[in-house]
């Protein structure tokens, strides 16, 4: 390219003065010369310089490469990483339609179960009323053995005091000329015989029939002195009443009946010697009477079958007189127990008795 | 008395001691004095089982008037203890209670039913004394 360029400019020189013209055009050649060598100077450090910077923008692209190299690897990564969320979320509505099977399974097992709990409620009430029904017929049956034994009781029991009075009478009409005295001893055996006779068939008629409750609010104090009003007391026998008072919803007449009964016992057991203390306390809900004697308590033997109709340790008696006690006890809802020595005997009431035990079913 | 016991006044009764045993106080003292109304001497009384065999040995009666049915020790035990201390003792048993005879062991020769029949006791005395 030099070279053209020194041929053209020389061609219009040669025409005018040659040495001049020839150093003239020498100098513009040196001068285009140098100015060319500038210029080539020039184009090489801008070469040098375009080809660095080549080299730079060739370092960035293969950087930019690189850079979307990872890109795309983050791309890919992402990508399997999405699959793999979808495949997972896919997992999970599996797992939420096995669930909600399960569920659904569960529930109609659930439901299953408690036709199953019905069912079986249903049975177990069946099995209740006739366990009920068998234990009737059992106490039923029992009550019968036991109008049995009482029947013999009564027969027996009858048999003695109509033999005083049979006697008493063969006695009497042996002596006709009896002195008043003797007399009088003698109608007063024929007294106890009958009060004997009387007694025992209300002792029975009363074990036996049981009779309608009536109700009502009564002061236990005040059933407990009428109790005591109606026994003869021996003059060496002190009772203690409670000083307090409860009032209890109950069948006064009956509850005396008990009272009386257990002073009675207690009195004996002293040997008309000793004393009688009763308590009462009040429970909240119920209350308990106590009756306290002093005598020699009673035999351990004898406790577990102090309650049983017919059971009796004295000489005259039926033997119903605290089996009838427990029965109106139970009546009204309540429990006794007895313990010995010293003898207690403890009677819980309900203050309100229980609506279904107003029912009573006798023999 | 009654019109049996005034008809026949056997001699042999006349000589016979007697034991009367019952829990009833009633009974046994109404029995004891219609007995000896009837010339049969009552040496001893008393109220159960045990007593019985304590009177029967301290006194030796030629009978003894036993109820069955007594508190602690009962007929059944005297009858036993009698049998034990004299084989040939005679108990006659007064009771209330119904008992199959026989079962009661040979010393017991008769078995009145309460309520007491004067004629009765004195039919089975003559029964038992006749045969000895």
């Amino acid at each position: 390219m030099q070279i053209i360029v020194t041929l053209q400019s020389k061609e219009p020189g040669t025409k005018s003065s040659d040495e001049w013209m020839v150093s003239d055009e020498l100098k513009e050649l040196d001068a285009a010369e140098n100015e060319l060598m500038e210029k080539e100077r020039h184009l090489t450090l801008l070469t040098n310089e375009s080809f660095s910077k080549m080299k730079e923008i060739s370092k960035i692209n293969r950087d930019l490469q690189n850079r979307i190299k990872s890109l795309q690897e983050l791309s890919t990564s992402l990508n399997r990483k999405n699959e793999e969320l979808k495949m997972a979320n896919q997992e999970l509505e599996r797992k939420t339609i096995h669930n909600n099977n399960v569920s659904l399974e569960l529930k109609e097992k659930l439901e299953h179960v408690t036709q199953k709990e019905k069912e079986l409620s249903l049975q177990r009430d069946f099995l209740a009323k006739r366990l009920d029904e068998t234990t009737q017929d059992l106490v039923k049956a029992e009550k019968f053995a036991i109008i049995g034994e009482l029947s013999a009781r009564l027969a027996h029991d009858l048999r003695n005091p109509l033999s005083v009075i049979k006697n008493t009478m063969d006695v009497m009409s042996g002596k006709p000329n009896m002195k008043i005295e003797e007399r009088l001893q003698h109608v007063a055996r024929f007294k106890r015989a009958v009060q004997r006779m009387a007694h025992q068939i209300d002792d029975v008629l009363d074990f036996v029939k049981k009779t309608d409750m009536i109700l009502q609010v009564t002061s236990l104090r005040s059933i407990m002195e009428s109790a005591i009003n109606v026994i003869l007391i021996p003059p060496n026998v002190k009772i203690y009443l409670p000083a307090n008072d409860v009032s209890v919803t109950c069948d006064s007449r009956k509850l005396e009946a008990v009272f009386s009964n257990i002073i009675l016992n207690a009195i004996q057991a002293t040997d008309d010697n000793g004393e009688v203390k009763i308590r009462m306390t009040d429970l909240g809900h119920d209350v308990a009477i106590e009756f306290e004697d002093s005598g020699h308590g009673i035999p351990s033997t004898v406790v577990p079958k102090i309650f049983d109709p017919l059971f009796t340790t004295k000489q005259t008696g039926t033997g119903l007189g605290l089996s009838i006690c427990k029965n109106i006890v139970e009546q009204h809802g309540g429990i006794i127990l007895v313990k010995s020595p010293p003898t207690v005997f403890t009677i819980k009431l309900p203050k309100n008795m229980p609506q279904k035990s107003r029912i009573y079913q006798g023999i | 008395m009654s019109a049996e016991s005034k008809k026949s006044p056997s001699n042999d009764r006349v000589k016979i001691k007697a034991i009367v045993v019952d829990d009833d106080s009633d009974v046994r003292e109404i029995f004891i004095e219609l007995l000896q109304m009837n010339d049969i001497k009552v040496v001893a009384n008393g109220i159960n089982g045990k007593e019985a065999v304590e009177l029967y040995k301290m006194h030796h009666p030629d009978f003894v008037f036993l109820d069955y049915l007594m508190p602690e020790y009962d007929g059944l035990y005297a009858i036993e203890k009698i049998k034990e201390f004299d084989p040939s003792g005679k108990i006659i048993l007064v009771s209330g209670s119904h008992f199959e005879a026989n079962t009661l062991g040979d010393t017991v020769k008769a078995i009145i039913k309460k309520p007491i029949e004067m004629s009765e006791i004195f039919k089975a005395i003559d029964k038992i004394l006749v045969p000895t």
